[in-house]
């Protein structure tokens, strides 16, 4: 017995001394001491059971690094090491390595080392991350002091670093440090390093603040202190639509649709209201077929037009492809008094509102609803306004698609950074709201000029939410002349204000912090237009008339705005990137500048003063022309720029050389100026629009069948609501006034439509649609307007921001204006200035083909 | 190598157009196609410019004993075609036929050289059950080709599906509100094996046989060669898929 299970146990044992002697060439005592460890473990534990088994099988990899070596006396001591290790670290995921490593030459220890970094920034958040995201789970009632005690200790800090006042050489390395930290920050991706931003930002902005405040005023000299402040005034403002738009856009929600139920009978009834007042038939056509081709139970589904027009040929249209059609005796209280009116017909839980040129895509309803039957007090849910059209800036500037518009920001970031905080509100077309919500407020707001927002604080202030989907699901024409987008910029900025005045956000009950501080960002952002003047004619208070506005050496100002301007930059470039390019704001935000000053300053001394006017949209514009009405304050501002220039020129040379540093500064802030205002003044030159119905560009595969039976491929290069362009594959493939069948898909089916050739040029072909009947003309719509895929690549082909990029292009572009209020000035000016220019040198334009139109 | 059947449903849907159409547009994709006419009536090689009074072809050279590759045609680079033939006896051919073997042309195409063709395309006739089943054998890949008219309907009705089988909409014309009918129940009935792209109904198809060419070579920029050559990505994009 006893000799049995000698030999059963001297097997294994004799088995176990021998691969660590010869298989891992171990030494005679190591192995006869390794081989007396195991026989321990071995009589406490059953190493041959199938679980142990598994788990050396299972974990042998992680001792790896041990079983290769020569086993040694301590390896017990390595084991356990490395088993504590283990169990206190989460094991390293290592990245896939790229195949092409293997065979490019090795790269210079710097290029290495520099990847490397870069790459262990990029797994930062990995690792950290999890961690980040599992403490506020953890946190409860009970542990959320140290929370609040280390917040105060933060606060404490904060306030400790804004407010100590530092040598200039304290404050440079403080600032250097600063900027170093943001730099290897900047590189991380997550919310994480974005927080870090932000917080480095703040901190920089806040001292600046506090430094001017405390140290920059000239108390002494009245004319010092009153162009002081208002700069600083301004500055203020500034720095509180940064710090408020921090808060806004830390953390976008990026909501996702709610599947309906299956059922579709459970499906709730829906009023789509298409509210019109004077715009034609050809541009609420398309609107309305869209909506009728919505996929929605019919039975549920009730689309009215609401003409606050009263004519005749709306109310035959809307009969013509049976929808109701509702009217009123006056126009009281605009687009809200027309919808209040249209509450009182209709009955539906549910009320989609669309502006009569935002054709909505036929899966608004199912995308939208979900939220709704998930959420009882959701009171409003708002998606994008996208526009297939390019708005004025984008137009005259030549840049459709190419870069974010003005509104990519406030519908790709702002939108969706509120509706973390339950803020996101209501833009007056494209969006649901639940009409038992409404009916609580008592309808649409009617006191001031843009209802949309005012009826959301209200909706927000009875306890209802919001919901934001960032998904384009419907578009419309943007505004056609520059005058008229301005005009609609006056119409917001005043509407705001007036709430501003009459229902402030961050008073009354209702509301929680974070939807205050939006409301109020969102309102405050329409008062940027004294501020911005302020900014265009600041650096002249000193160079034309010697006040010294930033009390304090020049040398003292480059270490304290420097700072604030690059980490505010750098920040908002990081979190808005996509959304917005550097510096372009700074030309929109100049134009509009002069325009909404007045009307948002009367609003908040008067906010009952003012009256509705509506966009005007599907216009035209006629020929090419420099708008100099709309330009004439811009060119009286670059007129007192270019004297501030040539006054600083006549400092630098008879002034006092300790001034210099000052007027250097001065004069760099001046040509800034002078590049945005060039910027705002090319803008002006409107670029002519052919087409009175617009025409949307595209890229669409599409066919064309001829009488003769020969069919041939084509792509559609645009369409309009009566019209397409084609571009054919070779010219001479249609002879012209032929009739023709176009075949257009949509998803998997296809839909011919009859049309005539009524223009030829090389490959290009213009179609006009025969006469359709309705459900051929849904389907028009469908192929075209309605298109899902048209917008749903929306935004992703525009590039990052660059900010070095952005600022060559903006000062291009400043240029550009000049070149343009050169070509429209009076034939004499130009003759005197053209004999001045041609003495200038000439650079080489690498322009893109679309700018040709300006050549 | 992969094997594709072209098939009319019933006869006059234009399947050996396609089948001719296809093997161009594959060719021209780069890949090397022989492209084989099991009809005897022998009328696919009249897309291939082949002389009317020629009549050799494979059956006639199995009559005069010859190798049956040998009767293949050079079409251009990466496209050969081999005509059915016109045997001096043609019932005595197609009782030869009916003694063959089921797996005549599977011991025929495996005898051939392993890269020489990527694709074989093979024109079957829609009325000759000797023939379909010898392409049974070979084919991995089967066109069945249709219109989108009632009778099809009625067709498919009573069609049993085989594995490798799609069913390919010809001339479909938008035009036509039956056709649209059709084509969006048979979306939704035949969703498993309805190739996702038809070819479009275009008098180029028709005319290219009056200039005895395939349509792809004939009119490369219509409407039905577009469509042909979309048939061929896809049927690329299937093959790559399923060899992977």
């Amino acid at each position: 017995m006893t000799l049995l299970l000698r030999r059963s146990l001297m097997k294994p044992l004799s088995r176990y001394y021998r691969a660590l002697r010869i298989k891992r060439g171990a030494g005679p005592l190591t192995a006869a001491l390794l081989t007396l460890c195991w026989l321990l473990g071995w009589a406490l534990w059953r190493f041959e059971s199938p679980a142990w088994r598994e788990l050396f099988t299972r974990h042998g990899h992680a001792f790896r690094h041990l079983r290769r070596r020569r086993p040694g006396l301590a390896d017990p001591l390595r084991y356990l090491i490395q088993i504590v290790w283990l169990a206190m670290l989460r094991p390293h995921r290592p990245r896939p390595c790229r195949a092409s490593t293997a065979d490019t030459p090795p790269a210079s220890w710097w290029a290495q080392a520099r990847e490397a970094y870069r790459q262990a920034l990029h797994s930062l958040p990995q690792r950290l991350m999890p961690t980040m995201r599992r403490a506020p789970q953890t946190t409860t009632d009970a542990s959320s002091w140290p929370l609040l005690a280390m917040g105060i200790l933060a606060t404490l800090l904060m306030l400790l670093v804004i407010t100590q006042p530092f040598s200039l050489t304290a404050q440079a390395v403080f600032v250097v440090l600063l900027w170093g930290i943001a730099l290897v920050v900047k590189n991380i991706p997550g919310r994480l390093a974005t927080l870090v931003l932000i917080v480095l930002s703040v901190t920089v902005s806040c001292r600046y603040l506090w430094w001017r405040y405390t140290s920059t005023l000239n108390w002494n000299d009245p004319l010092d202190m009153i162009c002081g402040l208002l700069l600083l005034g301004a500055e203020t403002y500034t720095w509180l639509i940064l710090i408020l738009g921090y808060v806004q856009t830390l953390w976008p929600l990026n909501r996702r649709p709610v599947p309906l139920p299956e059922d579709a009978s459970r499906w709730p009834t829906i009023d789509l209201m298409i509210p019109t007042y004077n715009e034609p038939l050809e541009v609420v056509r398309p609107t309305v077929l869209a909506a009728l081709g919505i996929d929605w139970p019919q039975s549920q589904l009730r689309i009215h037009l609401l003409d606050d027009g009263r004519r005749a040929e709306m109310r035959e249209f809307a009969a013509s492809v049976g929808i109701n059609y509702i009217t009123r005796n006056d126009n009281r209280h605009a687009k809200a008094g027309n919808l209040n009116h249209a509450m009182t017909v209709t009955d539906g839980e549910f009320l989609a509102i669309f502006d009569c040129d935002h054709v909505p895509q036929r899966s608004f309803l199912q995308m939208t609803l979900g939220w709704f039957l998930k959420e009882p007090r959701l009171g409003i849910l708002q998606t994008p306004h996208h526009f297939f059209s390019p708005d004025p800036f984008e137009r005259n500037l030549g840049r459709f698609r190419e870069m974010p518009n003005e509104g990519t920001l406030f519908y790709g970031l702002v939108q969706d950074g509120n509706d973390l905080w339950d803020a996101s509100f209501f833009c007056g077309s494209c969006a649901v709201l639940r009409r038992s919500a409404l009916e609580a407020i008592g309808g649409f707001a009617v006191e001031t000029v843009t209802e949309d927002a005012h009826t959301s604080l209200r909706l927000h202030r009875h306890g209802y939410t919001s919901a934001y989907l960032r998904l384009p699901q419907a578009a419309g024409l943007a505004t056609e002349s520059l005058s008229a987008h301005i005009g609609q910029r006056i119409r917001w900025a005043r509407g705001m204000a007036q709430i501003f005045r009459l229902d402030n956000p961050l008073l009354g009950r209702g509301l929680s912090l974070g939807q205050r501080l939006c409301y109020a960002n969102a309102m405050l952002h329409f008062l940027a237009g004294i501020p911005r003047l302020i900014f265009l004619t600041a650096p002249l208070a000193f160079l034309l008339l010697h006040a010294y506005i930033i009390y304090a050496p020049a040398a003292a100002i480059l270490l304290y705005v420097a700072p604030h301007m690059f980490h505010s930059g750098l920040t908002n470039s990081r979190i808005q990137g996509r959304h917005r390019h550097s510096f372009w704001s700074e030309i929109y935000d100049a134009v509009l500048a002069w325009y909404i000053a007045r009307p948002t300053t009367m609003a908040l001394i008067n906010p009952h003063k003012g009256k509705f006017n509506v966009t005007v949209k599907g216009g035209l514009v006629a020929k090419r022309y420099f708008d100099w009405g709309i330009s004439r304050p811009y060119l009286l501002l670059v007129l007192l720029n270019l004297t501030g220039v040539v006054a600083a020129g006549w400092r630098l040379y008879a002034g006092p050389t300790d001034e210099i540093p000052t007027v250097l500064v001065s004069l760099v802030w001046t040509l800034y100026n002078l590049m945005i205002l060039g910027g705002a003044i090319a803008v002006a030159a409107e670029a002519h629009q052919v087409r009175h119905h617009h025409r949307v560009r595209v890229d669409q595969d599409a066919a064309v069948a001829r009488e003769d039976g020969h069919a041939f491929p084509c792509v559609l290069h645009d369409y309009a609501e009566s019209g397409v362009g084609l571009r054919l594959p070779r010219s001479n493939m249609l002879e012209p006034d032929e009739m023709v069948t176009l075949l257009l898909r949509r998803g998997r089916q296809e839909h011919a439509f009859e049309a005539r050739v009524v223009h030829l040029s090389d490959n290009q072909a213009g179609l006009t649609l025969a006469p359709m009947s309705l459900p051929q003309h849904i389907a028009y719509i469908q192929c075209t307007f309605a298109r899902a895929d048209t917008w749903t690549l929306w935004r992703d082909d525009i590039a990052e921001d660059r900010p070095m990029q952005s600022l060559r292009d903006v000062m291009g572009l400043g240029l550009e204006g000049y070149r343009r209020l050169f070509l429209h000035a009076p034939p004499s000016v130009r003759r005197s200035l053209g004999w001045l220019g041609s003495f200038f040198p000439r650079r080489l334009t690498i322009a893109p083909a679309g700018q040709r139109q300006y050549r | 190598m992969k094997t594709l059947a072209v098939q009319g449903l019933r006869g006059g849907t234009g399947a050996s157009s396609v089948a001719a159409g296809l093997a161009e547009a594959l060719s021209q994709a780069g890949e090397p196609v022989l492209c084989l006419d099991l009809d005897s009536r022998n009328l696919l090689r009249l897309h291939f410019n082949h002389a009317w009074d020629d009549p050799r072809g494979w059956a006639q050279a199995r009559q005069e004993g010859l190798a049956w590759h040998e009767a293949a045609y050079v079409q251009g680079a990466r496209l050969h075609f081999l005509p059915h033939g016109e045997p001096d006896d043609l019932e005595q051919a197609q009782d030869d036929d009916r003694d063959d073997e089921p797996a005549l042309w599977q011991r025929r195409l495996a005898s051939l050289e392993a890269e020489a063709y990527r694709w074989v395309v093979i024109d079957v006739p829609a009325h000759d059950p000797v023939a379909q089943r010898q392409a049974r054998r070979v084919a991995d890949t089967w066109l069945l080709v249709s219109q989108a008219d009632p009778a099809c309907h009625a067709l498919l009705e009573a069609h049993t599906v085989s594995v490798g089988e799609y069913l390919l909409i010809n001339r479909l014309s938008a035009r036509s509100a039956l056709q649209n009918d059709l084509h969006a129940l048979w979306q939704q009935q035949h969703d498993d094996w309805l190739v996702p792209l038809s070819i479009h109904r275009d008098e180029a198809m028709f005319e290219a046989l009056a200039h005895k060419r395939g349509v792809v070579s004939h009119r490369p920029d219509s409407l039905a060669s577009q469509d042909l050559h979309r048939l061929a990505a896809w049927l690329l994009a299937q093959h790559g898929a399923s060899s992977t």
